[in-house]
């Protein structure tokens, strides 16, 4: 146990939400982190690699890794949840890189409608189909800004966050990538 | 091609179930405890795999070692400790102001740049959390401007989440509290010390940030609210201690007593010993004593016999949260092993420990005795200490008002906000044509109020092309050498890899250039009539002013923000349309920092907003109405 530790005594003002975020500091607080936000880096990390079992051998991996940089943790107004991200996304792609998982991105058909209307008004119905071969063809880094905006619905300031860009810079970039479909789609 | 497949058909997993099968945090953290790298021996995916990668810890550990009850000879490595808050020129570190009083009635403070201290009744408590009872003595440091940070050898660099940052300063101070026999004391639970800190710089980006100086990482507490000296509650206030620069009463720091010495313990039979190296200077509660050996406290961590077998190629010490006990660093070039650890004593060294220990508690009574008398003296007198090298007088600088931090533990505070430089160079120094490495080297961007530092054998450093750099480095003498903003563009100019040929001259010397290159020559500020007592113009400084018109183009307002040392109550604002005629004349009321105006009922166009400054400096900026 890590409780050890002693806390450092800080009676700031701050909102709940704060409390945690500041506040990874010993090891009761992070049990608050841990409880409140694996389920969502274990679904964080589920979309990627769709395996149930390495999911949750990640999900540990990622919490232990936060933990042990709790300390470099200082909270500057950001939500610890995208640091959380930021931290699954390294892991899986340094698990990627070494060829011990594979990326698989989970895609939702019907959020694959929505998204088709953002490309196309007509033939929404043979063009699903052809948008999920058009996603294919993509870029790993930009079915990455996909399946993160349109399948896990995440705001762009999240986004931005996990992924060390400007929020301009997301939208900008997602702008792109769906003028790059939609030019797929139309050529072929 | 791609790298990735897509998944349509396997549902993600319910809630219920993610939540069911999560493992507990036990069990993460039982890997963190003992600081094995799990990342490397615990890894293991599926049943297929687990074979191959797990690599038992155990294995590595159990080389054939014997003798395990002797105390581990480590091999002398070299450590690199280096404390949090250093001053790197010990004859210019800034003195601190020690205010003395009872700490049951508490006091309100002035110090010498018009920082106020407010410390209401029993505020400080002992390292017990009892509340203390007798004379305190708080000392008082802040530092405002690059040249403090540079003497007073704080850490400006800021980790977030693992970038590191360099603070932009708005002010920073510390405070400690100590009781009579020089043993730091804490603020009590639930009170606050509210500082009202002197600033230079309005700009609401500030936050407040706290230093952990175990972690040595600077933790945000809050944003940080300026208020000018108009909006602060200005009842008139009597001080109890107001700084008096004349004053020469006698240092009490002087005759303060030595850190306490532990007292010596004799080893547990049968316990895990170990013998650190550690910096005699960095813990003066051991400094009197030889053959101090580490005895790991398994009541707090278990130790594993294995590891004890083990040859470890350096052994340190740091000191940890818990009173008496430290953080003993084991270290080998494949691992690295934390755990708490007492010290102690063999038999032998018990007997010599012992009776240092006597000799120093008795002579440290004497030292008291008169601390005491000196102390009493400064109560009486309610004087405050001269510092011996004062705050270099900056030019023009006069606060423009405060910012206040709740001091809810003795330490390091500042209002700061946190920038990155992104241009690397890769500097070299001579000493008239000599090469020569320096022991530290700093840098500062004129017109931000950061300094940002690295080692003298860093070979790439940050800088930022567009502005003004004035460099300095340190030697091992402790004396100094500035390389000038004009001498570093010079040496920079198309190249990224420069040589600074450098003259290196006394600290104070060295000091007065740095401040002098940073903030102009001293020079009796201009005073204006018009203006309120207390702001004053700095005229011989170079100070950029920026203005920003948004939005733009505009339809209804447009809002103008400046920045720089400037404000508005001192300025006249003019909007003049594309064939220089004048459309409005502006006078600003408020010292806000930005300026709404109407524009919908210009025609369509292209309009220029004039700022003139009261001395004179006239800046402009272009906008469109639509």
């Amino acid at each position: 146990m890590l409780t050890t530790e002693s806390t450092t005594t800080m009676s700031v003002t701050v909102d709940n939400d704060a409390a945690v975020k500041a506040s990874a500091v010993d090891l009761s607080d992070f049990g608050a982190v841990y409880e409140k936000h694996y389920a969502a880096v274990y679904r964080f990390i589920f979309r990627r690699i769709c395996d149930t079992e390495k999911s949750f051998d990640l999900c540990s991996h990622v919490f232990l890794k936060a933990m042990e940089n709790k300390d470099r943790f200082s909270y500057m107004g950001k939500p610890v949840l995208a640091w959380l991200y930021r931290i699954a996304l390294n892991e899986i792609y340094m698990q990627h890189r070494k060829k011990k998982i594979e990326i698989v991105y989970h895609v939702d058909v019907n959020d694959l409608q929505n998204m088709s209307s953002d490309i196309d008004q007509k033939n929404k119905e043979e063009l699903e189909n052809r948008l999920l071969s058009a996603l294919q063809k993509l870029d790993q880094q930009e079915m990455e800004l996909i399946e993160m905006r349109y399948f896990e619905k995440q705001p762009v300031n999240m986004m931005a966050e996990v992924l060390n860009l400007t929020p301009n810079n997301v939208s900008v970039k997602l702008f792109r990538i769906i003028e790059k479909l939609k030019k797929m789609l139309t050529s072929n | 091609m791609s790298k990735f497949r897509i998944n349509t058909d396997q549902p993600i997993p319910s809630e219920d179930f993610i939540l069911q099968n999560k493992p507990s945090l036990e069990s993460i953290a039982s890997k963190v405890q003992l600081g094995v790298n799990p990342a490397k021996h615990w890894w293991k995916w599926g049943a297929g795999g687990a074979a191959a990668v797990v690599a038992t810890v155990a294995t590595v550990y159990y080389i054939n070692q014997s003798k395990p009850e002797l105390a581990n000879n480590a091999v002398p490595a070299v450590t690199d400790t280096i404390q949090c808050v250093n001053a790197p020129i010990a004859e210019v570190n800034i003195p601190a102001q020690t205010y003395t009083f009872d700490n049951q009635n508490g006091g309100t403070f002035l110090t010498e740049t018009g920082t106020r201290i407010r410390v209401p009744a029993n505020a400080f408590a002992d390292d017990k959390g009892k509340i203390f009872s007798g004379p305190v003595d708080m000392t008082f440091r802040e530092f405002h401007k690059v040249p403090d940070f540079f003497r007073a050898g704080i850490p400006m660099t800021y980790d977030s989440a693992g970038v590191e940052y360099t603070f932009e300063s708005a002010g920073m101070f510390e405070i400690l509290a100590f009781d009579r026999d020089g043993n730091p004391l804490q603020v009590a639970k639930d009170k606050n010390i509210p500082v009202d800190l002197v600033s230079y710089d309005n700009d609401p980006k500030h936050n407040v940030y706290y230093l952990d100086t175990l972690a040595d990482n600077w933790e945000f507490i809050e944003r940080s609210t300026f208020r000018t000296i108009e909006e602060m509650d200005n009842t008139p206030e009597s001080f109890d201690y107001t700084f008096s620069g004349n004053n020469e009463s006698n240092t009490a720091t002087d005759v303060k007593p030595q850190t306490a010495l532990i007292q010596p313990q004799l080893s547990t039979k049968g316990s895990f010993l170990f013998k650190a190296q550690y910096d005699k200077g960095q813990f003066p509660e051991l400094a009197a004593y030889d053959n101090v050996l580490f005895q790991v406290d398994e009541s707090r961590s278990a130790f594993d016999a294995g590891l004890y077998k083990v040859k470890w190629s350096s052994v340190t010490i740091k000191k940890s949260k818990m009173d008496g006990l430290y953080m003993l660093k084991l270290d080998r070039p494949d691992t690295a092993i934390k755990v708490y650890a007492q010290p102690v004593f063999d038999a032998t060294g018990y007997q010599t420990a012992m009776a240092r220990y006597k000799k120093a508690t008795e002579s440290n009574q004497a030292a008291r005795a008169n601390y005491n008398a000196a102390s009493q003296q400064a109560v009486s007198n309610r004087a405050t200490q001269q510092a011996d090298f004062k705050y270099l007088s900056t030019p023009g600088m006069t606060a423009p008002g405060y910012r206040t931090v709740s001091v809810v533990q003795t330490g390091i505070y500042n209002c700061d906000y946190p920038r990155r430089l992104l241009e690397t160079i890769h500097p070299s120094f001579t000493e008239d044509g000599t090469p020569f490495v320096p022991a530290r080297i700093y840098w500062s961007c004129k017109n931000i109020n950061a300094m940002y530092e690295a080692s003298g054998s860093a070979t790439e450093i940050t800088t930022d092309k567009k502005a003004s750099v004035v460099m300095w480095v340190v030697n091992a003498e402790g004396q100094m050498a500035v390389i000038t903003a004009d001498e570093y563009a010079k040496a920079t100019r198309k190249t990224y890899n420069p040589v600074f040929d450098v003259h290196f001259m006394e600290a104070r010397q060295g000091l007065e250039k740095l401040n002098t290159e940073l903030y102009g020559t001293v020079a009796v500020p201009a005073v204006n009539d018009d203006m309120p007592d207390n702001t004053q113009i700095a005229q011989n400084t170079d100070v950029r002013i920026i203005i920003n018109c948004f939005p733009n183009p505009a339809t209804s307002n447009v809002n103008i923000r400046i920045s720089g040392n400037e404000y508005f109550s001192r300025s006249t604002i003019s909007i003049i349309n594309s064939v220089g005629q004048l459309v409005q004349n502006i006078v600003p009321a408020a010292s806000d920092d930005t300026q709404t105006i109407d524009v919908s009922s210009y025609p369509p166009g292209i309009y220029f907003v004039q700022l003139r400054t009261s001395s004179g400096k006239s800046v402009s900026q272009r906008f469109v109405k639509q």
